[in-house]
C-alpha cells in the first residue's frame, strides 16, 4: 500500500496544488519504481471511481422512478414525469445495460446437488473432481476440466448443465448458451432448471424475443410460485 | 429447486465483501442493495445539516465508491455493519463539504482517520484532478484503459481478464497490461503539468 507521504503528493500533483517545497519532495521520489507505480495506480483509481460514479447515478435514478411510480390516484402529471424519466433513463442508458442488470438482478448460482462418494482423490472421477472445484468457486479450472471431458466424450446432462453455470459465472455467456440449449429432452430432471439458464443467458444476450419464448414455454410446465416469478420477468423484459 | 426462483433481496455482510472480492458477476446487484440500505438515514442526516436531495444522492454514491475501493484494496477498517460504515463515510465526507463551503455546522466530531479515511477520501472528486487524468487517460486508449481499470482498480484476475477482453490467454494480457503501463508513464513523463515541475526546478 502506497505510504502516506507519497500519497499526499501523488494527489497534490494531480489535483495541481503542490507547494514549491513539494514539488521538490515530488521530484527527488519521481525515479522511484514504487511511487511511479502508485501514481499510475492513483490515475487509474480516478478513471475508475468516475465509472463507477456514473453506475451509481444511474442506480439513483432507478431508485427514484421507483419511488415516484407508486400508483397515486388523480396524479397524471407524477405518472406522466415518471414515463419521461424511465424513457430518459432508457434512451440514455442503453437497453444491454437493462438488460444486463435484469440478468444480475434474477441470476444465482446453483447448488452442487451431487454428493460425493467417501472416495480417495485416486478415485474420484474428473467429474467429481471438477465439482469440488466447481463447488469452491474455482471456475477457471473447473471450466479446464469441463473442456477435457467434452473433448474425450459426450457431456451427460448433469455434467453440460454445471458446464454451463462455470461459463456463466466466467461471464462467456455465448458458451453457456450452447450447453443448456442441449438439454433438450423434456424428461431430464435439469431439462426445467436448464431452460430457466438459457432465458437468462438470452436476456444477456439482448435476445428479447428468445427469452420471451423460453420463458412463455416454461411457464406452462413449472408450479404456480414460479408461473408469478415468471410472469415479473416477462413483464420487466 | 425452488431457490432458482428466489429474487435475491439481501446480502449479509459477509456475502457482500465476498461477491465484491470474487464473484464480478452479482457486484451491481449488490450496490444496488446497499444503495437503498444507506439512503435512509443519509437523507435524513443530510437533509437535516443543510444539505438538500442532490446532495444526498452525491453523498450516497461517493461514499458508496470510496466502501467499494477500501473493500477491492483489502484495507476497510470495519468495526460494524457495511451499512454503518458507509454511513460513516457519507457523514464524514458532509462535514467536509460544509466545511469547505464555510457554512455553519455542528461538528461533533470529524476525526474520519479513525476509520482508515484521509482527507482525498472524503473529497473524492476534484475538478482539476478529473480532467488532467482525463486527457491523460485518453491519450492510451480505450483498451489500455479497460484492461489497467480491470487490473488495478477491479482486482479481476488476469485469466478473467484475458477472458473478459476476448485474448487467447493469460500471458496475452498480462502483456497488454505491461505495454498499457509503460504508455502511461510516457504520458505522464511528457505531460505539462509534470514538465512544468521537472524543469521549475532545473532553472532553480
Amino acid at each position: 500500500m502506497t505510504n502516506t507521504t507519497d500519497r499526499y503528493l501523488i494527489k497534490k500533483f494531480l489535483r495541481n496544488e503542490l507547494t514549491s517545497e513539494e514539488k521538490v519532495a515530488f521530484t527527488n521520489r519521481k525515479e522511484d519504481a514504487t511511487f511511479l507505480e502508485a501514481l499510475e495506480n492513483e490515475m487509474i483509481a480516478v478513471q475508475s471511481r468516475q465509472e463507477l460514479k456514473k453506475k451509481l447515478q444511474g442506480i439513483g435514478a432507478d431508485h427514484k422512478v421507483q419511488k415516484t411510480n407508486t400508483p397515486k390516484r388523480f396524479a397524471p402529471l407524477g405518472i406522466a414525469a415518471s414515463v419521461i424519466l424511465l424513457l430518459g433513463t432508457f434512451f440514455f442508458f442503453n437497453q444491454g445495460v437493462n438488460n444486463q442488470e435484469l440478468f444480475e438482478e434474477h441470476y444465482t448460482s446453483y447448488p452442487n446437488i451431487y454428493t460425493q462418494k467417501g472416495t480417495s482423490d485416486n478415485d474420484k472421477t474428473l467429474f467429481e473432481k471438477t465439482m469440488i472445484l466447481y463447488d469452491a468457486k474455482q471456475y477457471p479450472l473447473a471450466k479446464q476440466n469441463f473442456e477435457t471431458l467434452n473433448s474425450e466424450r459426450e457431456l451427460t446432462d448433469g455434467e453440460q448443465f454445471y458446464y454451463g453455470i462455470t461459463l456463466l459465472e466466467l461471464d462467456d455467456t455465448k458458451t453457456a448458451l450452447t450447453q443448456f440449449k442441449n438439454i433438450n429432452n423434456t424428461a431430464s430432471p435439469l431439462y426445467k432448471d436448464a431452460q430457466w439458464y438459457l432465458a437468462l443467458c438470452y436476456v444477456q444476450e439482448n435476445n428479447v424475443d428468445q427469452a420471451k419464448l423460453v420463458l412463455t414455454e416454461l411457464q406452462e410446465i413449472v408450479g404456480k410460485k414460479k408461473q408469478e416469478e415468471i410472469k415479473t420477468i416477462l413483464n420487466q423484459l | 429447486m425452488n431457490f432458482l426462483f428466489r429474487k435475491k433481496e439481501s446480502y449479509t455482510d459477509s456475502e457482500i465483501i465476498s461477491i465484491l472480492t470474487s464473484r464480478k458477476k452479482h457486484e451491481d446487484a449488490v450496490l444496488r442493495f446497499l444503495y437503498a440500505e444507506v439512503q435512509p438515514s443519509l437523507t435524513k442526516f443530510i437533509l437535516s445539516n443543510n444539505g438538500n436531495r442532490d446532495d444526498v444522492e452525491d453523498i450516497i454514491q461517493d461514499a458508496i465508491i470510496v466502501f467499494y475501493e477500501k473493500v477491492k484494496n483489502n484495507s476497510l477498517q470495519l468495526e460494524k455493519t457495511i451499512s454503518g460504515y458507509i454511513y460513516t463515510v457519507g457523514k464524514y465526507m458532509w462535514y467536509n463539504k460544509l466545511r469547505k463551503n464555510k457554512k455553519q455546522v455542528r461538528l461533533e466530531n470529524n476525526d474520519f482517520s479513525k476509520i482508515g479515511l484521509d482527507e482525498f477520501d472524503v473529497e473524492l472528486f476534484h475538478t482539476n484532478e478529473t480532467s488532467f487524468v482525463k486527457e491523460l487517460l485518453s491519450k492510451i486508449g480505450k483498451a489500455c484503459q479497460t484492461v489497467l481499470q480491470q487490473s488495478v482498480f477491479e482486482k479481476i484476475a488476469m485469466d478473467q481478464i484475458a477472458q473478459l477482453n476476448g485474448y487467447k490467454n493469460e500471458q496475452i494480457a498480462r502483456n497488454k497490461k505491461y505495454r498499457c503501463l509503460k504508455e502511461l508513464r510516457n504520458v505522464i513523463e511528457q505531460s505539462t503539468q509534470y514538465q512544468t515541475i521537472v524543469n521549475e526546478l532545473c532553472y532553480d
